[in-house]
C-alpha cells in the first residue's frame, strides 16, 4: 500500500470503517512513513477534539418535562 | 411496519425510549437552528410527531437514530416552506453538487501543534456552526455521536458515498475554520 491509498483511506480508517486486512495494511504503513503517520495523528486529533471539547450539554432541568407536557396535550 | 398500540403503551414507549434521548436531541437542535427558542419549537415538533407516528417505530431498536431522522426531517420541511420565498435557496440542492464533486485532497493542516489542543469549546462550537448545515450535521452524528456510515446514510436518506464525501468536505472545512482560529492568535500554521 503506498502513500496515495493510504491517504485515500485516511478517514475511513480513523471511523473504523474499514475491514480488518485494511486495517493491518494502513497500519504498517503508518509504522514506516513518518508523512502518513503525522497525517493520521492530525485526522485523529481532529476527531478528538470535536468530540472532546465542542459545548455539548446536558438539557436544562425541566426541558424534558417541558417537551413531555407539549406532547401529551396534543395527542 | 405498522404496528397497533394502545395509549398505555405509547406513553410508555415514548417515556421509557424517547425521553431519555433528549439531550441529544436538544444539542442537535440547538446545533442546527443556532437559535434557543427556535430549537426549543423544533425539539417539542420533533417528539410530537414522534408520538404521532409510534406506530411505525420498532421497539427496542434504534430509538435515537429514528429520532435524529424525525428532527433532521422536520427542520428540513420548516427550512423549505421558509425558502419558498424567492430570494432563498434549496440548500440540499446547492451542496448536493458539491458531494458530487471529487473529494480532491485532504487538507493537510497539522493539528498536533499545541494551538489546536488550546482551543477551547466556544472556539470549536463556533467553527462548528460556520459550516453549512448539511456538513454541521454530520460531524454531530459521526464525530459526537459515534453513528456507523451506514447509520447516518440512513438518518440523513444518502447513500453511504455521500456521506463520505460529504464528512471528508466538512472535516476540511473545519480544519480551515481551525486554522484561521490559530493565525488570529499570531500562530502561523503550516
Amino acid at each position: 500500500m503506498d502513500c496515495n491509498e493510504v491517504d485515500k483511506m485516511l478517514q475511513l480508517y480513523v471511523d473504523g470503517e474499514l475491514t480488518t486486512q485494511d486495517i493491518e495494511n494502513i497500519r504498517q504503513h503508518l509504522e514506516k512513513c513518518s508523512p502518513c503517520e503525522g497525517h493520521f495523528e492530525s485526522e485523529k486529533l481532529l476527531k478528538q477534539i470535536v468530540k472532546e471539547k465542542l459545548n455539548w450539554q446536558p438539557a436544562a432541568d425541566g426541558v424534558a418535562e417541558g417537551v413531555k407536557d407539549f406532547v401529551l396535550h396534543q395527542v | 411496519m405498522r404496528q397497533e398500540l394502545t395509549k398505555e403503551e405509547k406513553d410508555k414507549i415514548f417515556e421509557t425510549e424517547f425521553l431519555p434521548h433528549i439531550d441529544s436531541l436538544h444539542n442537535f437542535a440547538i446545533f442546527l437552528e443556532n437559535d434557543d427558542e427556535i430549537a426549543k419549537d423544533l425539539l417539542q415538533d420533533t417528539y410530537l410527531r414522534a408520538y404521532k407516528f409510534i406506530n411505525y417505530y420498532e421497539k427496542g431498536t434504534n430509538a435515537k437514530a429514528w429520532l435524529i431522522r424525525i428532527l433532521k426531517n422536520t427542520f428540513i420541511n420548516e427550512y423549505r416552506r421558509k425558502s419558498k420565498l424567492p430570494t432563498k435557496v434549496d440548500f440540499e440542492e446547492t451542496y448536493q453538487q458539491v458531494d458530487d464533486d471529487e473529494d480532491g485532497g485532504t487538507q493537510n493542516v497539522d493539528l498536533r501543534q499545541e494551538i489546536f489542543k488550546d482551543l477551547v469549546g466556544d472556539e470549536i462550537t463556533k467553527a462548528v456552526n460556520a459550516l453549512p448545515v448539511d456538513y454541521r450535521l454530520i460531524i454531530l452524528l459521526c464525530d459526537v455521536e459515534g453513528f456507523k456510515y451506514d447509520e447516518i446514510a440512513k438518518i440523513i436518506d444518502v447513500p453511504i458515498g455521500t456521506v463520505r464525501s460529504r464528512l471528508h468536505r466538512a472535516r476540511n472545512m473545519l480544519k480551515e475554520q481551525l486554522k484561521g482560529y490559530a493565525e488570529k492568535r499570531g500562530y502561523k500554521v503550516d
